[in-house]
């Protein structure tokens, strides 16, 4: 290249002195970039017109100057084998043959040369691809034609993807947009995808006439970004699986921060507590909260003191019950940073607890009533009755069970006494202690005291070395069963009388009396009233002992148990024998009309001897009839008749009273013609014709 | 059948001693001895049998009313049967 007048920028000069106003004049006449300094006809260097205008002081011209001797210059008719060396100048002087400066270039125009030579393509590629920032050059249209190495590598992607391709495909196109219509070089425009992190600078390439004609992209690479890009991602996928975590947690999640302030909650929600939608409640602090009486204690407070973990069960005005757990948690300076509440609803836990221990006080209630039931009903096996005498002596037992006192059980032999008293210990709260009999009537005299009381070691000769303990204590907090008491010897009685005053027994040979703790319960077929008045029996223990007197009646004053009994008695048998023996019912006829002098004893006895003997499995009436001890009339006297009467007046007379008197005792028209030694049917049809009779007398007698 | 229950300080005050030495209690036994604000002893008894799974306090922890000084399972079979 040969440098001319036409090709290089004349010089304009100012002197070294010259004012603002000349400076300012000159830059506005030329509109020149660089304004040369002389002193007198030398140049001695040069200034940026922008620092003029920044410095606006002629004074501050030389501070300014760049002088020449720093200056790159070449001469005329040189040629410049690298005009690269050049690129960095700003400004590079020409001079003639004779070393004397005729104009200058500025880089840009260095640069239009470079362009414009043919070796210029590999300069400037090297540079783009020495430079450790990426280069796009974007053309008018908005294509990318030109990119560097770095470029590639950073928005990683191959050059066949990048060539000729549109710029906003890969890099913001309203930026892109944004630079083409207003000219504006946009800086420091991040640009983040899962896989890319850059930060690009988009610069327009203006033509003279300021027209955007391109642009110039440079983009860094920020690996930090990148890796953060990817963190982020990492952290918001960690974030949505912490979600999900916390939404499928039962317990209520609060994230608290230092201040006691709620910063985020999980979906599950305690019904009640809040009073209202908690995430209205995000922000607000919780130590208020407890202040205001939403709920106390705060566990949220209690941890800021603490600044350890703590379990609280927490309760709100309404009575709602929650175990709030809260977990301190602290940065890497130990400085607590979060504290995170664990909440979960203890109320229908609390509830359900109480109705448990209320249910199983009902429970133990029912199972008491139970206990008493079955004891009733176990009971009322051994009780066989339905005779209204007895139900009424039941009734009396039930009470008398209920307390400790003395109870004299009088009847006949075989009545059941002992049965009674043996009620009298299972429906009352001794049940679950001894209950213990004694018969006074079969126990030698010289015994029986040693065994009601006990005796000492050494007591008598012949006596247990060890000792014994009486009846009475064996009884302790029990029941003592004394049958046949009108039997115990006057001497005995006495004492059995200071241990019912005192409740306290003396053994044999003993000088140390010892408290007892027993229900008495006495009985006697005798009749004690007579035994005081005869003197037999001690009138004070009579009284004594009669503190609830019971008497049992005799079975033939309730023939109504009869059936039952027989029933009770054959199903034993049956049971104890596998047998199915029954009773005709004409034979439970016969047992109803039957005395039982023996009692119930008897009756057990009868029933046992007939289910031996019976060849059949029902028992016929003839069968129980011969087993049964009737009373024969004692001597069959014949009839007296003293006075002279009509005849047949008389044999009707006296057959109406044998048949009453059959029907009255036997019963049934068919045991009376047996005894009477008729036939039923003439039984019957004269016991109807007497009925009859009486009938019509009684009828008469009304009318009169 | 078994239910987890918290066992909470019904005062405030310091604990003095853990009384329950086994896991395993009995209605009305003692499983806490608290000093409490006044300077009383009050022991911490529960209605239930059952057994402890943890402390969450030790003696010298400062305690207030309605914390969880432990967590219990509560045997309801063996109340059921007692």
């Amino acid at each position: 290249m040969i440098f001319t007048k036409g090709n290089i920028r004349p010089i304009h000069t100012v002197d070294s002195d010259a004012t603002d106003a000349e400076v300012i004049n000159v830059l506005q006449r030329h509109k020149e970039r660089f304004l040369f300094i002389r002193d007198d006809k030398e140049l001695l260097g040069y200034i940026r017109a922008k620092d003029i205008k920044e410095e606006g002081a002629s004074s501050d011209l030389f501070a300014a100057m760049i002088p020449l001797d720093s200056v790159y210059s070449v001469t005329g008719d040189q040629e410049v084998p690298d005009w690269f060396q050049l690129m960095g100048e700003d400004v590079v002087l020409i001079r003639d043959n004779a070393g004397k400066t005729c104009g200058y270039l500025r880089r840009d125009d260095i640069l239009l040369e470079l362009l414009r030579q043919d070796e210029s393509n590999h300069v400037f590629r090297t540079i783009l691809s020495s430079i450790p920032m990426g280069i796009f050059v974007v053309n008018q249209k908005g294509e990318i034609i030109h990119y560097n190495d770095a470029g590639l590598r950073m928005i990683k992607r191959e050059k066949g993807e990048v060539k000729n391709r549109q710029a906003g495909d890969i890099f913001e196109t309203e930026t892109i947009e944004r630079v083409f219509s207003t000219g504006e070089t946009v800086l420091n425009q991040l640009h983040v995808t899962p896989s890319v992190g850059i930060l690009a600078d988009y610069s327009p390439i203006l033509d003279e006439d300021q027209e955007v004609k391109g642009l110039i992209i440079v983009v860094q690479d920020l690996p930090m970004l990148e890796q953060m890009a990817m963190e982020l991602d990492t952290v918001k996928n960690l974030n949505k699986d912490l979600r999900a975590i916390l939404s499928t947690v039962y317990d209520e999640i609060l994230v608290v921060n230092p201040e006691g302030e709620l910063l985020r909650v999980n979906e599950s929600r305690i019904s009640g507590f809040w009073e209202g939608d908690l995430n209205r409640l995000i922000g607000k602090n919780l130590v208020e909260l407890e202040k205001q009486g939403l709920f106390k204690p705060s566990v949220a407070r209690m941890v800021l003191e603490r600044k350890r973990k703590v379990s609280v069960v927490q309760e709100t005005r309404r009575g709602r019950k929650v175990l709030a757990v809260g977990n301190p948690v602290f940065d890497e300076n130990g400085e607590l940073d979060r504290i995170v509440i664990a909440s979960r609803d203890i109320t229908e836990t609390s509830q359900l607890r109480n109705e448990l221990k209320e249910m199983k006080r009902l429970s133990e209630q029912y199972k008491k009533e139970l206990n008493h039931l079955k004891t009733k009903e176990s009971l009322s096996r051994n009780m066989i009755y339905c005779s209204p005498k007895i139900e009424r002596i039941m009734r009396d037992i039930e009470k008398v069970a209920q307390y400790s006192s003395t109870v004299l059980l009088t009847g006949e032999s075989g009545v059941g006494k002992e049965v009674f008293a043996k009620a009298i210990h299972r429906l009352g709260p001794r049940s679950q202690k001894p209950f213990l009999k004694i018969n006074c009537g079969a126990i030698p005299e010289n015994l029986l005291e040693s065994e009601l009381f006990g005796y000492e070691k050494g007591a008598f000769t012949g006596a247990d070395p060890k000792g014994k303990t009486g009846y009475f204590r064996q009884a302790d907090q029990g029941v003592l069963f004394l049958d046949e008491i009108g039997e115990l010897p006057l001497s005995l009685q006495v004492k059995l009388l200071r241990v019912l005053q005192e409740r306290e027994v003396t053994p044999v040979g003993g000088i140390r009396s010892i408290p007892v703790d027993v229900q008495i319960v006495a009985a006697t077929n005798r009749n004690l009233e007579q035994m005081v008045e005869e003197g037999d029996f001690r009138e004070d223990l009579f009284y004594r002992l009669s503190v609830i007197p019971l008497h049992v009646p005799p079975l033939r004053e309730r023939p109504e148990d009869v059936p039952p009994l027989a029933y009770h008695f054959l199903q034993n048998w049956n049971q104890q024998y596998e047998c199915h023996i029954q009773l005709a019912p004409d034979a439970l006829n016969l047992l109803e009309a039957y005395p039982w002098p023996g009692n119930v004893r008897e009756l057990q006895n009868v029933i046992e001897r007939a289910a031996v003997t019976t060849d059949k499995e029902m028992i016929a009436a003839d069968h129980i009839f011969h087993l049964l001890q009737w009373k024969k009339p004692s001597v069959k006297r014949k009839p007296m008749i003293t006075n002279v009467m009509p005849l047949q007046e008389t044999l009707n007379e006296v057959e109406e009273q044998l048949i009453l008197l059959a029907m009255e005792r036997y019963k049934t028209t068919t045991r009376a013609a047996k005894m009477l030694g008729v036939s039923q049917s003439s039984v019957s049809r004269k016991y109807q014709k007497i009925l009859q009779k009486e009938a019509a007398r009684k009828e008469e007698g009304a009318r009169f | 059948m078994v239910i987890q229950s918290p066992i909470v300080s019904p005062c405030c005050g310091i604990i003095e001693k853990i009384l329950c030495h086994t896991s395993v209690f009995q209605p009305k036994d003692s499983l806490f001895l608290i000093r409490t604000t006044d300077g009383e002893l009050r022991k911490v008894t529960v209605d239930y049998s059952g057994t402890i799974t943890s402390y969450e306090v030790r003696p010298g922890d400062e305690v207030f009313t309605g914390m969880v000084l432990a967590y219990s399972e509560e045997d309801l079979t063996a109340a059921e049967n007692e």
